[in-house]
């Protein structure tokens, strides 16, 4: 197997993710979903694996909505796919044809549907599943991959009202139809959107009904064998070491499969025999190295621009303890932490309960079943200790 | 058709035909091989590879990604199964993601007239319907098979789409599935390093390394032999055609470009002498690289010109005092500058070091200030200091004086300027016996004796300019070996020269 990162993997390279797919089919069965992940994770190659491999008797359609701008592009988008899914039947999305042909005053040709049905976009979303679901008795499922992109862009160019309409009408096609599911995925998380909506006074809950769950780094088995394949497809010289090679890269990397291609793949272009401190030197430069490929100042610059200013001191304070700490912490040790700490002492309890939840959200923290927090990936921890000097 | 001619385009490799640009290949046949494999698995699978091939200008990108494509083109079970676009080396035009479409669309090899038809209605439509029908019929024309996109500047072309483009290219890739990217850059940039942008990892990048003397040998002997110079081509091969040929790399690093150039103008004799096709290298390059200024802002060009003159690394308080800007506004501007491959940064300690990435960037635009007689000497310099036995004898009578006391050595060393012919040789004689200098064989003392003695004799003779620099940081060196501020004093030709002197590793 080849090293890929970034790339499209075809449905059998995609190692270690078996159980999660069956998990999601049996979630699917009886709801829809929210797929969160920190970006690079692997869930679009979830995805694409479960779109490349159904369930027998559902109908599975993926779209990246990234490029819309408008509810009409989205709807448009919608229309064409369903209406070559149903492409060769009789009765071919008569009602939501019916209803345009009204609006217009013309029959529809090709995908595009005319300017004079922009403002009647809910309609025709809801008359085009309708119209697909009565020729579709199985399970009906899109994948629509980037939702919160598309939400935060349509949001910009036409107002967040705009954006609440959809998630609202998404949500009452749900609750309609038992048989379909819609999966939102993306790479900003779908929580920071619906909460700027709220600050423009949204007040449902959008996503309420959708199960969430989350696409985490594969278990150490299925890293250390996705290493172990891809240094053995690069045909890369590891003198007796290649087991412990595996594990070693699959473990420093806290099993994310992408950035397991991508040590492979720098590893494949050196001409000497592998070792330990090789890896350790690799990863150490994607660090901290400024010009890094992976871009692990995210991280820090991503604080100032999803959390509101009077947040970031809190946020930073939360997470530069916890850098720094080997065990996971309970709430009121990190509490009394920050109390230490002149510029955070008149924050109240709520507010740091707030901000670790929103932390955990964004895959920076996570909560123990002991209700203590640490850190959720060491790498990232390692580079947050290191660049802050800690 | 291109016709066949053993013309090597030294700025536009594409124009050569597959057989010409395989014969004058060299270093990277194992990335071709990999990036080829890549490609075919993505035509043959559902897997689908992107590659981004990062170098500076000159560096082979273009002939690498031509070879790519040839040898693709070349493979007849593939064809079937295959669309080709290659999109020209500068897309100045491509301002949206619906004129990339056209122009893929005016690539790739159409199955009937009917077709094209169908692309000349696109211009007759709006632009949000064009889009959409250049997807379709775009996807139409694939079908099942995959289209193998090839792009150079891709940089150019992502800051080209705007926001909006980049998102509509990355979901229609996405959502077609059906396409193999092998791109270029110069240098790394925010459209693909940035978590907050949708091309944010999606390349796999590729850097490109420099050719050493060796390979710089090989390749000059294919150019020459492409263009049936076989008088070069045999003293290439000889071992002082080798040790030129080192020489030549000890200057202008490993860029292929540069060798091809130096092609044009070298005989054996002149390789021989080294000096005056040098110096016609760089009296066709002055052009080139000016042109290379003509992207960067005039703040950015005030840098440069500093660090040009300055010969050294230097850091950003003197850098901004003597540009006469702030010292914020230097770092953001040595931050771009570093970006787009011009400068180099070296940290040390709390301090971080900038000089020009391009030693010949350095000569070339340095050379008015340094009315080109020092590059000369430098030249003759390391013409002799690559052919080591000319010097042995030399070296020898220096590492016999070293053992003498200290008082004598004023005396001798005037003897020895005054006989000892060619002085050059001397001078390198000088450098060499560093090593010994910085043994424990000879006191910190007497090194600093052995310095000022010299410094005193020959320090305006212009021949020993540069062995009195590099015997300055050879004693500082003695003096403290563990600090690294001390190589800062020499610009990277000489720091490799005293670091050959020293028998210490480049790094």
């Amino acid at each position: 197997m080849k090293t890929n990162p970034g790339g499209q993997l075809a449905a059998n390279e995609v190692i270690g993710r078996d159980r999660l797919i069956a998990k999601l089919w049996q979630i699917l069965e009886r709801q829809s979903l929210v797929l969160t992940a920190e970006r690079r994770m692997g869930k679009t190659s979830v995805i694409k694996k479960m779109v490349a491999e159904p369930l027998p008797a559902t109908l599975i359609k993926f779209r990246d909505l990234e490029g819309f701008r408008t509810p009409l592009e989205f709807v448009e988008a919608l229309f064409q796919d369903v209406q070559s899914e149903l492409s060769g039947k009789e009765q071919v999305l008569t009602g939501v044809r019916q209803f345009i042909e009204q609006l217009s005053g013309a029959e529809i040709k090709g995908f595009k549907l005319p300017k004079t049905a922009a403002p009647h976009w809910k309609t025709i979303l809801t008359k085009t599943i309708e119209d697909l679901l009565a020729q579709q008795s199985s399970l009906v499922i899109f994948f629509w991959d980037e939702m919160p992109m598309m939400l935060e862009n349509i949001k910009r160019d036409q107002g967040e009202t705009v954006s609440m309409e959809i998630l609202d009408a998404l949500r009452s096609l749900r609750q309609t139809h038992l048989n379909l599911r819609m999966v939102f995925t993306g790479s900003i998380g779908l929580h920071h959107v619906v909460t700027n909506l709220k600050k423009a006074g949204y007040v449902n809950a959008p996503t309420n009904d959708m199960h969430q769950e989350e696409v985490t780094p594969l278990e150490l088995t299925d890293a250390t064998s996705l290493a172990q394949e891809l240094l053995t497809g690069a045909k890369i010289t590891v003198v007796n070491e290649t087991g412990s090679i595996a594990v070693m890269i699959a473990t420093a990397v806290d099993c994310v499969p992408y950035y397991i291609h991508h040590v492979v793949d720098e590893l494949q272009w050196l001409t000497i025999p592998i070792t330990q401190q090789i890896v350790t030197d690799i990863i150490s430069q994607n660090l901290y190295n400024p010009s890094n490929r992976w871009d692990m100042a995210h991280y820090r610059e991503r604080i100032n621009t999803y959390y509101g200013l009077e947040m970031v001191p809190l946020a930073l304070g939360i997470l530069d303890k916890l850098a720094v700490t080997t065990t996971p912490l309970p709430f009121q040790d990190l509490w009394n932490s920050l109390q230490t700490q002149n510029s955070l002492v008149d924050q109240n309890q709520e507010a740091v309960r707030e901000i670790l939840a929103l932390l955990q959200r964004d895959h920076y923290i996570g909560l123990k079943a002991a209700g203590n927090y640490d850190f959720r990936f060491p790498l990232i921890q390692q580079y947050w200790r290191l660049s802050r000097g800690l | 058709m291109i016709a066949r001619s053993p013309t090597v385009f030294f700025f536009t490799p594409s124009l050569m035909n597959a057989i010409e640009l395989e014969t004058i290949f060299v270093q990277r046949e194992a990335l071709v091989t990999d990036l080829v494999e890549r490609v075919r698995e993505s035509v043959l699978t559902s897997s689908k590879h992107h590659a981004l091939v990062i170098g500076t200008r000159g560096m082979g990108k273009t002939h690498l990604v031509s070879l790519v494509y040839h040898r693709i083109q070349a493979m007849a079970d593939l064809q079937d199964q295959l669309l080709i676009a290659q999109l020209r080396e500068e897309e100045w035009g491509i301002t949206s993601f619906l004129k990339l479409l056209l122009r893929i669309l005016r690539l790739i090899d159409l199955p009937n007239s009917k077709t094209q038809q169908k692309i000349e209605a696109l211009y007759e439509m709006s632009p949000d319907i064009a889009e959409q029908t250049a997807i379709n019929l775009l996807l139409e024309i694939i079908d099942k098979r995959t289209l193998f996109l090839i792009t150079e500047n891709l940089d150019s072309l992502l800051k080209g789409l705007g926001e909006l483009g980049q998102q509509k290219f990355r979901a229609f890739l996405q959502n077609s599935g059906c396409c193999t990217i092998l791109a270029t850059a110069t240098c790394l940039f925010n459209e693909i390093q940035s978590r907050m942008k949708p091309f944010y990892g999606f390349f796999r990048p590729i850097h490109l390394r420099e050719l050493t003397a060796r390979e710089a040998g090989y390749l000059l002997e294919k150019i020459a032999s492409l263009k049936g110079k076989t008088n070069l081509v045999k003293f290439l091969q000889t071992p002082r055609g080798k040790l030129r040929v080192q020489a030549l790399e000890h200057l202008v690093g490993g860029n292929p470009r540069i060798y091809a150039i130096f092609t044009e103008f070298v005989s054996p004799e002149s390789l021989d002498n080294l000096v005056q096709p040098f110096m016609a290298l760089l009296n066709v390059l002055t052009p080139y690289y000016q042109s290379q200024m003509q992207y960067l802002s005039a703040q950015q060009r005030e840098i440069i010109e500093f660090l040009c003159d300055h010969r050294s690394p230097a850091i950003v308080k003197d850098i901004a005092k003597y540009c006469f800007i702030t010292s914020q506004t230097t770092s953001s501007q040595l931050q771009d500058l570093r970006k787009k491959g011009y400068v180099k940064v070296e940290p040390i300690g709390r301090e971080s070091f900038y000089s020009l990435q391009d030693p010949l960037m350095q000569i070339v635009l340095g050379i008015k200030h340094q009315q080109g007689e020092s590059i000369r000497l430098t030249i003759d310099f390391l013409r002799v200091w690559y052919d080591i036995e000319k010097t042995i004898h030399i070296e020898k009578i220096l590492d016999d004086l070293l053992t003498q006391d200290s008082s004598q050595w004023p005396s001798k060393i005037s003897d020895l300027i005054d006989w000892f012919e060619p002085v050059a040789y001397l001078a390198i004689g000088l450098v060499r016996v560093c090593q010994r200098l910085n043994t424990p064989l000879v006191s910190k003392a007497d090194a600093v004796i052995w310095h000022d003695t010299w410094h005193q004799l020959v320090q305006n003779r212009p021949e020993f300019k540069l062995s009195l620099r590099l015997l300055t940081t050879a004693i500082h060196y003695k003096q403290k070996p563990t600090d690294l501020r001390v190589w800062l004093e020499l610009s990277l030709e000489e720091r490799k020269i005293l670091h050959q002197a020293l028998g210490l590793s480049e790094n």
